[in-house]
């Protein structure tokens, strides 16, 4: 846990990584704030609509415009962060709870089962990013709940072999020799030994991921088997916006760059925490603070 | 450096099993999992004929594993079911749009990979220069950037306020009309040089320029940032100082030895890039319109066309499924420690 | 006569991101033709940083603070790139310490050897492959064939260190620097490379400098042994003498550190204290904290090398009067 205070020291002599931070921080309060700081909330969740206020251009009252419905976007777009803050746990969260048993049990026993898990793990992985999601979600029906479901089952694999890798690294330790000569017996080693050092990557890898988590879901969204209308999540507002973008270019665009605003804060922080945990690069990040 | 037999047909041996499980999962996800598969089969206007139909057809009175078995040879059969939105063959509609899809794909895809690979060396080589810190900045925005976003934000730019470029479908009608331009391959780059028509060439590069463009940002931009790091990587590893050590000339180094050793894990990483540039696709040629499995495939979402969907997943997966093989083929003949 | 090889006041320093490294001070000595000689002391005596600057192999964080090295006239410090071609992998070259980690193990041990020729004789593929082929029988390799075909992770550690040895031999160079070659490998690996080396020396008409941290290893490989301690020579004599009558302090202590097995009821010895901090240039004897027979003058000043017997120098305040 100490070395998170050494990252935090770092990242804040780093402006590019410290913006990063920033953008992830804001998102994720942004998130969870946002229903309560909304100034048009009927706006927002859609159970408004003013035909005299259509399409308005981006204004001081209108900071981001109003869509078909004269519904105000900037309202509309801080609430969507509410349902990508929500899918991105959502996902992460699911695919880390089918995937890090699967990939405990599988790395930690091996042999028949191990395999077997492996293997599925393998089919599964056949398949390119999201077009599970996309069979999923089309069997499963529309809507948030079941967008979750479905990106998280096309995500487990990954933790799976991540945490695979990481128990047959530990596995091999001294420590749990130790462990084993002193008699203990193999779940208490699995979860008191092998677990929490297994476990640190993967969860860094996940709490990254929910960057990614946000673009896969905005993608289903837009292709309308994702979160349905009408609950602001960013990808859905976009393709509403899609049919009047020669005349309203505002409806689109802001909640795609909120999309890429935020994906990028983790994209950044994911290059710092990378470079981070690479001893050599992190030396010359200490040196230019000692010295 | 040949790759033994051996280790090819394991290879292939892998692949079929690898599509086979595919086979399995999808059967799974469509069969198994929806309480009435006949109802989404039949799509959300069929009577109740039609749904009774759907329910022979697809068997779903037999025991499971019978149900796999048909699925199976249906599978093979090329009987995958009627799209009940084109009314066709739901196999043809897809080899119809796969030309289309392919030719965009694998334009955008070599794309991304070259350039964003010589992007990469030049940042590696020119580490901390402004010429590095542009191309850095450029490739995390690009891998932070949502295809369907920035393909609309193309078509407005460059389609609709400066005119520019085309904003929709692979060629214009009247030219195709006008030379007497006509498909053989379906690849229409190739077929109209085949046929030496020069005009409908170019129209079709011009239709293609931004979708390929906008396809390619996310696998270049990855490819960017990998390549980077990995030359900047090998250029620290022992070999180089003692290469140079023993009278190697710097250029030699570095473009015959060290670009190799940065080169192979991006190689190796570029299925999954391509995976996610098919993914990308469907929503590109949605909006470009462009007639391939991705316009195909989301028009099927969005008018809860069952079989098509189920069809093109398939097709998808055991696409992505041999180029990954062929990736991987390419990494063991780069790399001789791989071939185990 | 020009001296064959002269390192004259020779201080070199790293820059890391924690600061300097002084990594050795003033070292001068020369080296006739023929000759093989040890430098021998502990991590961070400098003798590798002396090695690497001989070979032109300096990592690029090096810097040369001041001094020359001498071959035949010629500054090796300050060559163009043009000119430096001329000398690195031809007339000075260089076998490292990790067999494995100085071989690219994306290309077999053909394609590597004979771009080495290729780049340093200006030989064809054919004839770069017949000579390397040659070298591989020379080191003892006399599976030549399958050796140009493989690739360096098909080879054990002790094959592979041969055919380092043979690269590094091929160009036929008049100087070979070897850093630590044998610490990598086991006792029994170790002495055939030993053998390998007084063999090839021989033949090829080599003058050898030989890094080690083991004086068992220096005695046996080399005419002449130089101690070096904190990146300063500290004595600098002929082999035998050197080991049996140490002149400085700081040799005497280390070969009073090897444990004899034949002298029962003798504890296991060692120096008290540490290296001294390397960040700083030296402005007193490095050895002056651990030695015991610390004068005044030995925090003072810093000692120059005097020749006490013929051909043998040592830097202490013992000698100086």
């Amino acid at each position: 846990m100490s070395e998170m205070r050494v990252m935090f020291t770092l990242m804040r002599g780093n402006a590019v990584s410290m913006a990063g931070f920033i953008i992830v921080i804001s998102f994720i309060a942004l998130g969870i704030i946002s229903p309560y700081i909304l100034t048009r909330p009927e706006d927002a969740w859609g159970t408004a609509y003013d035909v005299s206020k259509r399409y308005l251009p981006p204004s001081i009252e209108h900071p981001f415009g109003t869509d078909e419905y004269g519904r105000d976007m900037l309202n509309r777009v801080i609430l969507g962060a509410r349902f990508s803050l929500m899918i991105a746990v959502g996902v992460v969260g699911l695919a880390l709870m089918i995937g890090i048993p699967l990939g405990l049990i599988a790395g930690y026993f091996g042999g028949k089962l191990g395999n077997a898990i492996m293997r599925l793990t393998d089919m599964f992985l056949a398949f390119p990013p999201l077009l599970l999601a996309i069979a999923l979600a089309a069997t499963l029906g529309r809507g948030l709940g079941n967008a979750i479901l479905s990106l998280a089952i096309s995500w487990w694999p990954w933790y799976t072999r991540l945490i695979y890798v990481q128990v047959n690294t530990v596995k091999s330790m001294p420590y749990v020799d130790a462990a084993k000569v002193l008699g203990l017996g193999d779940l208490k080693i699995m979860f008191k030994h092998v677990l929490p050092n297994a476990l640190t990557p993967v969860m860094i890898q996940a709490a990254l991921d929910m960057g990614s988590a946000v673009l896969e879901a905005a993608g289903l969204s837009f292709l309308g088997i994702g979160v349905q209308p009408p609950t602001p999540e960013w990808g859905l507002l976009v393709s509403q916006g899609w049919h009047s973008i020669n005349v309203a270019w505002w409806i689109s665009f802001f909640p795609g760059l909120a999309i890429l605003i935020t994906v990028l804060g983790f994209n950044l922080l994911t290059d710092f925490v990378r470079e981070f945990m690479d001893p050599r690069l992190r030396i010359t990040m200490m040196a230019k603070r000692v010295i | 450096m040949p790759l033994s037999r051996d280790y090819l047909m394991k290879r292939l041996i892998l692949l079929i099993f690898v599509m086979f499980g595919v086979l399995i999962i999808t059967f799974v996800i469509t069969r198994v999992i929806p309480a009435r598969p006949e109802l989404l089969w039949a799509g959300p206007h069929a009577t109740i004929e039609q749904i009774e139909r759907a329910r022979k057809e697809l068997r779903l009175d037999q025991p499971i594993y019978i149900q796999l078995g048909y699925y199976l040879i249906d599978f093979i059969r090329g009987n995958w079911g009627i799209s009940w939105r084109t009314k066709s063959s739901v196999l043809q509609d897809l080899l119809n749009a796969l030309p289309a899809t392919l030719e965009l794909i694998i334009l955008a895809f070599f794309a991304a990979a070259l350039l964003g690979i010589s992007l990469g060396i030049v940042a590696a080589l020119r580490r901390n220069r402004i010429i590095d810190s542009i191309i850095r900045v450029f490739s995390v925005l690009g891998a932070s950037m949502p295809v369907f976003w920035l393909s609309l934000i193309a078509l407005l730019l460059f389609s609709s306020w400066l005119g520019w470029l085309p904003s929709s479908k692979r060629v214009d009608e009247i030219l195709v009309i006008g030379t007497g331009f006509h498909p053989i391959t379906g690849f229409y780059l190739i077929d109209s040089l085949l046929q030496g028509n020069l005009p409908v060439f170019v129209n079709v590069l011009n239709h293609m320029i931004l979708p390929a463009a906008v396809l390619s940002l996310y696998p270049m931009s990855l490819s960017v940032r990998m390549t980077r790091a990995m030359m900047i990587e090998v250029m620290q590893e022992p070999f180089i100082r003692s290469f140079i050590a023993w009278g190697l000339p710097k250029r030699l180094v570095i473009y015959k030895y060290a670009l190799k050793n940065a080169i192979v894990p991006v190689i190796a990483s570029l299925g999954l890039s391509f995976g996610y540039t098919i993914i990308g696709a469907f929503m590109v040629e949605l909006i470009f319109v462009w007639p391939g499995i991705g316009l195909y495939t989301s028009m099927a979402l969005l008018s809860f066309d069952y079989p098509a969907i189920v069809g093109a997943v398939i097709i998808v997966a055991l696409f992505y499924s041999a180029i990954n093989l062929i990736v991987d083929l390419i990494h063991a003949w780069m790399d001789p420690r791989v071939r185990f | 006569m020009m001296e064959f090889l002269k390192l004259e006041d020779l201080s070199i320093l790293y820059e890391t991101p924690f600061g300097l490294v002084h990594a050795t001070t003033g070292v001068s000595f020369d080296v006739r033709r023929g000759e093989s000689v040890c430098l021998v002391g502990e991590s961070g005596s400098g003798k590798s940083t002396v090695g690497l600057a001989i070979a032109m192999a300096l990592p690029p964080n090096a810097r040369i603070r001041s001094g020359r090295i001498l071959y035949e006239g010629v500054d090796l410090l300050r060559l163009s790139e043009e000119e430096r071609k001329k000398y690195s992998g031809r007339e000075v070259s260089i076998v490292f310490q990790d067999p494995a980690a100085t071989l690219n193990p994306l290309f077999t041990i053909g394609e590597q050897v004979s771009d080495v020729l290729m780049s340093n004789l200006g030989l064809k593929k054919e004839e770069a492959l017949d000579k390397a082929k040659k070298f591989l029988e020379m080191v003892g390799l006399s599976d030549s064939e399958r050796i140009l075909r493989s690739f360096p992770h098909e080879l054990s550690g002790g094959m592979l260190q041969r055919v380092n040895i043979a690269i590094a031999t091929s160009t036929e160079p008049k100087i070979l620097v070897a850093d630590e070659p044998t610490t990598m490998l086991d006792v029994m690996l170790q002495a055939q490379i030993l053998e390998l080396f007084e063999k090839l020396r021989e033949e090829l008409e080599l003058t050898l400098i030989f890094i080690t941290h083991n004086l068992g290893v220096a005695s046996e490989v080399c005419d002449r042994i130089i101690v070096m301690y904190a990146g300063a020579l500290v004595e600098d004599g002929p082999a035998d003498e050197v080991i049996s009558r140490p002149m400085h302090p700081y040799t005497a202590g280390l070969l009073d550190c090897v444990p004899r097995a034949h002298i029962r009821d003798r504890k296991l010895r060692s120096i008290p204290g540490s290296l001294p901090d390397l960040s700083r240039p030296l402005i007193h004897c490095p050895f002056a904290e651990r030695c015991e027979e610390i004068r005044e003058i030995c925090m003072r000043a810093i000692p120059t090398p005097v020749e006490v017997n013929p051909g043998h120098r040592v830097s202490c305040f013992k000698y100086m009067g």
